[in-house]
């Protein structure tokens, strides 16, 4: 799983028909130093994000896995990333 | 699997329900120059991993699914070491 900040909102009525409740939103990667690293992608959101959330996301076939569970009727959706979580806090310096 | 360095731990209150009670760990990649390289992971830990260890991680959810016997885990890096040495052959 990777850290990304959400940083948009993507709407679309048309979708391939697995994915019709879904919510999609963009993520910016980040670095150790939360910079952004890298282009902005869209991951489909099942864990409530919104714009300016720092996020865990996943991706590949762990993508696909949070929302067959949502919705056990989906066998597999078209999806490669997906927002799993977000971020409160990182702790960092408590030891070391 | 790779080795990485332990920055941080990641807080969580909305998550994925598999994750739930899960220790999260942020590790970079380093390289065997010992610099860090690239995006951090976050890292499942399964071996109470601390801050500023050194760790070996499988960077891979079919293995983490094993591991954790859970079919529907999002988990894509575990951590399965901490590493207390790396020797190199010159």
């Amino acid at each position: 799983m990777l850290m990304g900040r959400v940083t948009g909102s993507i709407w679309a009525t048309v979708k391939h028909a697995p994915l019709a409740s879904a919510r999609f939103v963009l993520v910016q990667p980040l670095n150790e130093e939360k910079q952004p690293c890298g282009e902005v992608f869209a991951a489909l959101d099942t864990a409530a994000s919104g714009p300016g959330d720092l996020v865990i996301y996943t991706t590949a076939y762990e993508a696909v896995l949070p929302w067959k569970e949502l919705h056990p009727a989906v066998d597999l959706a078209a999806v490669d990333a997906c927002v799993v979580g977000v971020i409160d806090r990182v702790d960092a310096g408590a030891r070391s | 699997m790779i080795l990485g360095r332990v920055q941080g731990s990641v807080h969580a209150t909305q998550k994925n329900p598999h994750l739930v009670g899960a220790r999260l760990l942020l590790v970079v990649p380093v390289g065997l120059d010992g610099e860090l390289h690239g995006a951090p992971l976050v890292c499942l830990d399964r071996v109470d991993a601390g801050e500023g260890d050194l760790v070996l991680v499988n960077r891979e959810g079919g293995g983490a699914r094993i591991v954790l016997a859970d079919e529907g885990t999002p988990v894509q890096a575990l951590i399965v070491a901490v590493v207390d040495r790396v020797d190199l052959s010159s």
